[in-house]
């Protein structure tokens, strides 16, 4: 509620200061995983989704340790400064809820931002069910078909990092949920479960395969946003 | 002794064009590092799980203190590296130089392993110590909870520049140098880091899953030991590794937060980069 409030103070705020009132779209898309999980597990066929209550746009950048050799970027590596993460201004927000098909490949539409122009730095998802994926995961001769169960976080995902200027420039933000990360962590040896009927593998929520796929769903280098000029 | 001389060099010059103004860096690690940290008790911050750490040797070698303008023209930069002991009483001074009197943007300094570092206020044994192991920190101490002691001695090799540091609040970014003048700035190394149970925000400082990690039970927690607590065995919302990719044991998560120690007069903050 606060920093709805925030929001729309600075929205009331325009005649004095620079910031200007605008909208601005926002899609998603999903990418595969790319590579093996850290057990060695191949991840293909994957299917479910991912619902969102609500998205936010914050001024507060995310500290992080950047690596600057060439290989590390690569890999995209980003580390969080612990507990000094300050949200500060809300500069944006979705407030429609969103279901999102984690089989499907197409870019889509989420809604239209409400927002100000300003200096982004970070943003926060709020969860509305959750995340369950189902799939296939493939380790030499062995193939596990696996639901993860379905994963509702308690807590909004907060510093992911966003860093942009949004000015009056058309354009979109882009976010992109990379299923790899969010199943890097699992190990279908330790779903401490068997296949039903169906053949499937549901993991029990006490499980190591479960702990990890929370890790997986809750690191924000998962969600990637980008800005998108017109 | 540099703490008389650095005023007269400036009174020689004060004159002279352009006016000239010092900068002097200190250290410290607060009362964290060198009285240690308690268990939480009502207000007060620490330890959520009741444990408390004391710290005997907090060792660094700090370097490559640099001091530059928006563009990044550098009016200092610290010769070689030196080390200290944060467990001793602070704060103790790291460098101390001249440049034209101005607003400099960029302040930097960098924590990382140099063989060639001198003595700050260490003895020569523990700076042996940290050259002999390539560290660039050392922390060795206790935790206690109850009846329970676990020792920790562990040495990091990690490189990590500190970049655009600013205060807190809203004196802004670097440091801003006064003709005639000398300015102070602290290189506040936070020791709680090492115990916070989240990369990311909201974060609690923790020691029970380190404890645990004692697989052979001799009291003391080897980074070896660590290394083989899978973060999937901890409990689901602790040790939560947010943006950090490649974070899959305790050693690991403890390796990160190493990165995050450097502060900036206080609570102020730098950005981290690994060299």
């Amino acid at each position: 509620m606060k920093r709805l409030l925030c929001l729309f103070a600075l929205s009331s705020c325009d005649a004095s200061t620079d910031q200007v009132r605008r909208t601005f779209p926002v899609e998603v898309v999903v990418v595969p995983p790319s590579a093996p999980t850290d057990s060695g597990w191949t991840v293909s066929d994957v299917s479910g989704q991912a619902s969102f209550a609500s998205l936010r746009f914050f001024a507060g950048r995310v500290l992080v340790t950047r690596r600057l050799d060439l290989t590390s970027w690569l890999v995209a590596s980003a580390h969080a400064h612990p507990g000094h993460y300050e949200a500060g201004a809300a500069l944006a927000e979705v407030l429609e809820p969103l279901v999102v098909d984690l089989s499907g490949r197409a870019v889509s539409p989420w809604g239209p931002a409400s927002a100000v122009t300003g200096s982004y730095g970070s943003a926060e998802l709020g969860w509305a069910m959750g995340v369950r994926v189902q799939g296939a995961a493939t380790r030499g001769a062995q193939t596990v078909r696996f639901d993860t169960g379905l994963l509702t976080p308690q807590r909004p995902l907060t510093a992911i990092a966003f860093e942009h200027e949004v000015t009056t420039a058309p354009g979109r933000v882009r976010l992109t949920l990379d299923l790899g990360v969010m199943l890097s962590r699992i190990d279908l040896e330790r779903t401490l479960a068997t296949a039903d009927a169906r053949g499937v593998v549901t993991f029990d929520r006490a499980s190591q395969a479960f702990n990890g796929f929370d890790r997986g769903v809750t690191d924000t280098t998962a969600y990637r946003f980008t800005w998108q000029p017109d | 002794m540099r703490r008389t001389a650095l005023p007269a060099v400036l009174a020689l010059i004060a004159g002279c064009e352009p006016p000239v103004s010092a900068v002097r860096f200190t250290t410290w690690g607060e009362a964290y590092i060198e009285a240690g940290i308690p268990a939480q008790a009502g207000a007060e911050d620490g330890f959520v799980d009741g444990w408390a750490v004391t710290f005997s040797r907090f060792l660094v070698v700090l370097n490559d203190i640099t001091v530059a303008d928006a563009q990044g023209q550098v009016a200092s930069r610290q010769p070689g590296a030196k080390a200290f002991d944060l467990v001793r009483r602070g704060p103790v001074e790291v460098y101390a130089a001249t440049a034209p009197a101005r607003r400099y943007e960029q302040v930097s300094y960098a924590i990382a392993p140099d063989d060639t570092a001198t003595a700050g206020n260490l003895d020569a044994a523990d700076l042996a110590l940290l050259t002999s192991r390539k560290a660039s920190v050392i922390v060795v101490g206790s935790a206690k909870k109850d009846a329970v002691t676990k020792t920790f001695d562990w040495t990091f090799t990690t490189a990590t520049t500190y970049a655009d540091c600013a205060r807190a609040g809203m004196s802004g970014k670097g440091v801003v140098l006064t003709a005639g003048a000398e300015a102070k700035v602290e290189l506040t190394v936070h020791g709680d880091h090492f115990f916070y149970d989240q990369l990311g925000n909201d974060a609690a400082l923790r020691f029970q899953a380190l404890a645990d990690a004692d697989a052979n039970a001799d009291g003391r927690v080897t980074l070896e030991e660590l290394a083989a607590v899978q973060l999937t065995t901890l409990p689901q919302g602790l040790y939560g590794t947010a943006s950090v990719a490649n974070v899959r044991t305790l050693r690991d998560f403890v390796t990160q937060n190493v990165r995050t120690i450097g502060h900036y007069d206080g609570e102020g903050e730098c950005v981290p980069k690994a060299r």
